[in-house]
């Protein structure tokens, strides 16, 4: 386990802002103590030894204070190890004073004991999770082994308030008051800072992520706006080739004719990649808007109808196994028809002669599988990682058919998002392909 | 006697295309440019089919035009055959069956155009 990840939370420069912060709040809580003692002093309250020695505890913490500060200034440039080991110094270097005060102070009669609290809700701020088990076992060894020494001969107890009732002197009573008075608002400040800070990250996140929201919408558009822009000149230059090809056919020369044959096929090709690349927009901008309740039974056998002129001209067979009964379901019969046009399209095209396709659809508690399975030239598993990514064709698919755009099956992904689905592939090479897409009907319908 | 057609259409050169191939079956061809200059060429000139493209000046004004034509009683009888872009986006294949209360034309033709296709469209749908 690292205890300092290597993330901005913990990077030097806001470790030193923490180094900083806690020397600031070190000058105010020597500056109460001062004035503590000071109090003390003038009411007569406490043995004077006492009152003496914590005198000097608050002038060791102010002269600590001061190297502390040195040390925190830019000009030290503390690195990373050395910045830990000084917090860690000050933390350990405060609790010892405090120990030493709570002791001064009557042990456990003490209420500076309250003052443990606000050390461990530091560490917890300033380190990573933790340290402030580490601060609070301190705390505790340091507090046992005081009433240890206490109670054995080594240390005798000081005995702050003279054997009276607390609550029969009004200083005491005061005193104890303003201990939970400081207490209270100094873990209110504590526990505010630490929220403060957390709605800070997550406002700075919040307006980071709706940024890249925007930054995707624009490239979405752009997408959109350019693929459209470039369609309508490429449909014009294919329609203008197809009339020489077809109306005009008689008076070229078949080399011309040849010619013109290979434009329109490359303006084909054109065509499919503007037209995918349409589609990979698609779900950004209709989002759920053109969902509706639709049978996916009767859906799906229609396609796998529609695929038989292109199942005969391979001689391959095509089943479609499914419950008998209406497979109801909400979503977008244009994203849908994407995903099982492709995926079925892909296993004619990557299937041999006589090859089987089977499409097998399943319900299940959670909502349905649909399952597109070939026995065709698979794919193999190096390569199943890449198979959804844009532009992504294996080297054997392109050896195979040269025409494809690769962004068949980035857009049935995007389709499968778009209804919450996921989609999964198991493939051996040489035996075949499985999809499957499972589409989720929870709140669906 | 030759049946003309009506193309309205702003890509200049996609209607020299279907002029051509038109012509080449016996049709005679005239053109209007947008919607407007289009509805005035049907009440002129009263063409036996209209070839109406989807998208000019906006996304559908081709869908506007189509319902003036069926909307005035003189010209309403015109066959219309909507012309749309190449997947129309969506890929989304219209089907006059399906669409045909709410969109008020006889057919549709996918761009590029097919010469053949276009042919056996507009035989299909113009009234012989």
């Amino acid at each position: 386990m690292t205890l300092f990840p290597d993330t901005p939370a913990f990077s030097t420069a806001s470790m030193l802002r923490r180094d900083q912060w806690l020397i600031r709040l070190r000058w105010f809580a020597a500056l109460g103590l001062f004035l503590g003692v000071v109090l003390l002093k003038t009411i007569k309250l406490g043995p004077p030894t006492s009152i003496f020695w914590m005198g000097v505890a608050v002038g060791v913490l102010i002269l600590l204070n001061l190297v502390y500060l040195i040390f925190a200034s830019d000009k030290m440039r503390l690195e990373m190890p050395k910045l830990v080991i000084l917090l860690n110094v000050q933390m350990v270097m405060d609790l010892l004073v405090l120990t030493l005060l709570v002791y001064l102070t009557g042990s456990e009669e003490s209420p500076l004991t309250f003052f443990y609290v606000f050390h461990i809700i530091l560490a917890s701020i300033i380190f990573p999770g933790g340290f402030s088990y580490l601060y609070s076992m301190l705390v505790i060894i340091l507090y046992s082994s005081l009433l240890l020494m206490e109670h054995s001969i080594y240390v005798d107890h000081i005995c702050f308030f003279h054997e009276i009732h607390l609550a029969d002197d009004i200083r005491i009573v005061i005193a104890i008051w303003f201990i939970v008075v400081v207490t209270m608002t100094v873990s209110a400040y504590l526990a505010q800072s630490v929220t403060e800070r957390h709605r800070r990250v997550r406002e700075k996140l919040e307006i980071a992520n709706q940024k890249l929201q925007e930054i995707n919408q624009t490239k979405t558009t752009f997408f959109r706006y350019a693929s459209h822009e470039m369609k309508s000149p490429v449909a014009t230059v294919q329609s203008t080739l197809m009339v020489i090809d077809d109306v005009l056919g008689e008076k070229i020369d078949d080399r011309v004719k040849d010619m013109v044959r290979r434009a329109i096929s490359r303006t084909k090709e054109m065509i499919e990649m503007l037209k995918d690349l349409a589609d990979l927009t698609y779900g950004n901008f209709q989002e759920r808007q053109k969902f509706e309740e639709l049978d996916l039974n009767a859906f799906l056998a229609e396609l796998v109808s529609d695929a038989q002129p292109n199942i005969d001209r391979k001689n391959q067979i095509i089943s479609y196994q499914a419950p008998e009964m209406p497979c109801k379901y909400f979503g977008d019969s244009n994203a849908l028809n994407k995903i099982f046009v492709n995926l079925i399209s892909n296993a004619i095209r990557y299937t041999q002669d006589q090859g089987e396709i089977k499409v097998v659809l399943k319900q299940n508690s959670r909502g349905y599988l649909v399952v597109v399975s070939d026995n065709g030239s698979g794919i193999p598993d190096s390569e199943q990682v890449n198979i959804f990514k844009e532009f992504y064709r294996t080297p054997s698919a392109r050896k195979q058919i040269s025409e494809g755009t690769g962004l068949g099956l980035a857009i049935v992904m995007r389709m499968v998002e778009l209804h919450d689905g996921s989609i999964q592939v198991e493939s051996r090479e040489g035996y075949g392909s499985k999809f499957t897409i499972t589409l989720p009907i929870e709140e669906n319908l | 006697m030759t049946k003309k057609v009506l193309i309205i259409d702003d890509d200049f050169d996609l209607v020299e295309a279907m002029r051509i191939t038109l012509e080449a079956a016996g049709f005679e061809v005239i053109d209007a440019q947008d919607g407007e200059k289009g509805l005035e060429k049907i009440r002129e000139d009263s063409p036996d089919l209209v070839l109406l493209d989807v998208m000019m000046t906006s996304m559908d004004e081709g869908f506007h035009v189509a319902y003036k034509i069926r909307e005035e009683s003189a010209i309403k009888d015109t066959p219309i055959v909507m012309l749309t872009a190449v997947g129309n986006q969506t890929g989304f294949q219209f089907d006059p069956g399906k669409d045909a209360d709410f969109l008020p034309v006889d057919d549709f033709l996918e761009k590029p155009v097919n010469p053949k296709k276009l042919v056996d469209v507009v035989r299909q749908n113009i009234k012989l």
